[in-house]
């Protein structure tokens, strides 16, 4: 081979690996669709928020949301062509979606968004209801609402507590590192936020006012899931592995580790605590010994959302691919799904109870991806898969 | 499978963060030169063979013209002169390709333990080989006011931080132009009668020394921060490493060119003269074009 033909290879080689190693694994997106479950004009839908678009899906069949108008006729668009229930970023300045929203006044969804601002979407008319209100900066969880203030969790500050209607900060709590804010939902329970901030520090404030109830708390720990809030204690996971029992005065009274990063707030049911972590493993843990029940690390990679609890089983979903089904009694695992493609499942799991009235005949479990031929899928209780919608 | 590299440099990042006093632009700077330095063998046993490569590049032009019309021949006269000058044309290639995945994993490296978004943290997750170091999470990723986790540009930091991109392009022309001129410099001294011999690959080279800059200039704007700090580290080691009383130490400390092939045993001090030379030298050359 030529000199030449040499150097043609090496640069082609050079490249190939150049692509293969430096391009394609850095992860460039920035979160995955949020999801849950919303009454859209009387009816329960499935909100799926994601990058530049919030889509409306019917949890029958999984179908877009039809829009229609006051005689309850599809609305359709000057091309002839059915309105859908879609709210595109696009229209307001390239909005990005990866939170849910909290309700507005009558009619009103508030959805927060990684592009510095909380967009008033109009329920009856997927639009856009009024100008987009100004935060000081981007948004990656939903806000929590009392019947003052909006308190709006800031990924790179902390808690700001704004005016629903002008967006006019009224308090704010702050990290205590530059850069390092808000990644999960405050907790408001009689009048006092709970509030968890990345920087390790969990704060109870008054939520009127933003005074602190007790001293800030050092768990040791990035948190960025919700508290939960059982038989008057506040339960919370941390990235040291740690869930951690505190009393509502802020006195740490239990703790339990698990093997990795605890990301989804911890499920009770029947006097059980059920957690999962990012190394695979999923843990029954009792609430007043905070001892292991059963733990098994049942997937190959980690579980972000929270455990979804049955009377029979534990569902969980896993950067795998998979869903999990585990006996809730000890564990071991039922039967798992594989999402077509095995894309990795980081969205909070949605659990939709049967309700005849609203012809959802069976429970049900929807799943989401970052896919877009996948970002919703949902299964009953026996692992069938029942719908698929995508982009 | 990147994984491999990868994770080792994200956990030794992480760690070296916390010994820097929690200082990640101290712990990306210490990690890049660190790197480099390591890694220095490879890379004067990448210039030892360019360098015999471009000595015999006048042999080589003199045999394609002579058996132009007949590859075999040409092919096998092209193999006795690499055999009789002690030249593998893959002894380049093979330190390039050693070095690739060290520095794409600490390029990468870089991006996963600032994790700046949910999806970048969950898989910072996966990636922490070393127990304890999840305390530290997240990483402190303001500096100097400027948010390490976000591109340069205003209003994700300041707009002082457009300093940045510039850096990367001014240090990026220096190492380009110190590794050039140091090349041209050898081929000069062997080829200064023959002006065409490699002429094409120089002039290449010369183009690459002004395009790449700018490309990593584009690329600086929309890369974090962090990223930054990683290329012109980069860039100011390699100047650093073509520093002529720096090279010698590097050179004895590493025990590198010190039995050098007989071709270049004829002339060590000249060698190392041209080293020192070489600005000047390639300078006039490029001037007189």
């Amino acid at each position: 081979m030529g000199r030449r033909r040499w150097g043609r290879f090496l640069l082609l080689s050079v490249f190939v690996l150049l692509v293969s190693a430096g391009c394609v694994g850095a992860r460039i997106d920035i979160s995955w669709p949020a999801m849950g479950t919303v009454e859209l004009n009387g009816e329960s839908r499935v909100l799926v928020a994601y990058k530049d678009r919030i889509d409306a899906v019917d949890p029958v069949n999984g179908s877009a949301v039809r829009l229609l108008n006051n005689d309850g006729e599809v609305r359709i668009d000057s091309e002839g062509n059915p309105r859908l229930w879609r709210v595109d970023g696009n229209d307001l300045q390239g909005a990005q979606y990866f939170a849910l929203p909290t309700p507005g006044d009558d009619d009103t969804l508030l959805f927060p968004t990684y592009s510095n601002s909380i967009v008033p979407v109009n329920v009856p008319t997927a639009s856009v209801d009024g100008a987009a209100l100004a935060l000081p900066g981007q948004v990656i969880a939903p806000m929590a609402r009392s019947e003052s203030w909006l308190y709006v969790p800031i990924r790179s500050q902390g808690i700001i507590a704004v005016d629903p209607t002008t967006a006019d900060i009224q308090w704010r709590i702050d990290s205590t590192r530059e850069g390092v804010g808000a990644w999960a939902t405050p907790l408001l329970h009689e009048g006092i936020l709970y509030v968890p901030l990345f920087d390790h520090y969990l704060h109870a404030v008054d939520a009127e006012t933003g005074q602190d109830i007790w001293e800030p708390l050092d768990l040791e720990g990035g948190i960025v899931t919700t508290p939960l809030l059982y038989e008057d204690h506040l339960y919370v996971g941390t990235f040291s592995h740690m869930l951690y029992k505190i009393t509502l005065d802020g006195e740490i009274v239990g703790q339990y580790e698990a093997q990795n990063w605890i990301w989804g707030t911890a499920t009770e049911y029947e006097g059980m605590l059920y957690i999962a972590d990012l190394s695979g493993a999923v843990h029954a843990v009792d609430p007043d010994s905070m001892e292991a029940v059963w733990s098994n690390k049942v997937a190959e990679r980690g579980i972000r959302p929270a455990p979804v609890v049955t009377n029979e089983y534990v569902i969980v979903a896993s950067r795998d691919g998979k869903v999990y089904w585990l006996y809730r009694e000890d564990g071991t695992v039922a039967f798992d799904r594989e999402v077509e493609g095995r894309p990795e499942i980081l969205s909070d799991i949605v659990f939709i109870p049967a309700n005849e009235e609203a012809r959802i005949l069976q429970d049900m479990i929807v799943v989401g991806t970052k896919n877009l031929s996948h970002l919703a899928v949902a299964y009953d209780m026996e692992g069938r898969e029942l719908w698929v919608f995508g982009r | 499978m990147w994984d491999i590299f990868i994770n080792p440099v994200v956990t030794l990042l992480t760690w070296l963060y916390a010994l820097l006093g929690n200082n990640v632009v101290l712990a990306i700077i210490v990690l890049t030169v660190v790197f480099r330095l390591l890694t220095y063998p490879l890379f004067a046993k990448q210039q030892e063979s360019t360098k015999k490569m471009q000595e015999i590049q006048p042999e080589l032009k003199r045999i394609q013209e002579k058996y132009k019309d007949d590859r075999e021949k040409q092919q096998q006269a092209t193999m006795e002169l690499y055999s009789k000058n002690g030249v593998n044309p893959f002894a380049g290639c093979l330190p390039l390709f050693i070095q690739f995945p060290i520095i794409i994993a600490l390029y990468q490296a870089v991006i996963f333990a600032l994790a700046a978004t949910p999806d970048q943290l969950v898989d910072l997750s996966e990636r922490l080989l070393i127990p304890g170091l999840d305390k530290l999470i997240p990483l402190q990723s303001i500096w100097l006011g400027m948010d390490l986790t976000q591109p340069p540009t205003p209003p994700l930091n300041p707009t002082y931080a457009l300093i940045l991109p510039v850096l990367v392009m001014g240090t990026q022309w220096l190492s380009f132009r110190v590794t050039m001129a140091r090349s041209n410099s050898q081929k000069d001294d062997k080829a200064d009668d023959k002006p065409d011999a490699g002429g094409q690959a120089a002039a290449m080279s010369r183009s690459m020394g002004t395009i790449m800059p700018v490309m990593f200039g584009v690329f600086a704007l929309s890369f974090s921060v962090g990223i930054s700090i990683y290329f012109i580290t980069s860039s100011a080691v390699s100047v650093v490493q073509y520093w002529p009383p720096f090279k010698r130490i590097l050179d004895r400390i590493f025990r590198v060119n010190q039995n050098p092939p007989e071709q270049i045993e004829a002339k060590p001090a000249k060698a190392t003269r041209s080293i020192g030379n070489t600005g000047g030298k390639a300078s006039k050359g490029k001037a007189g074009r």
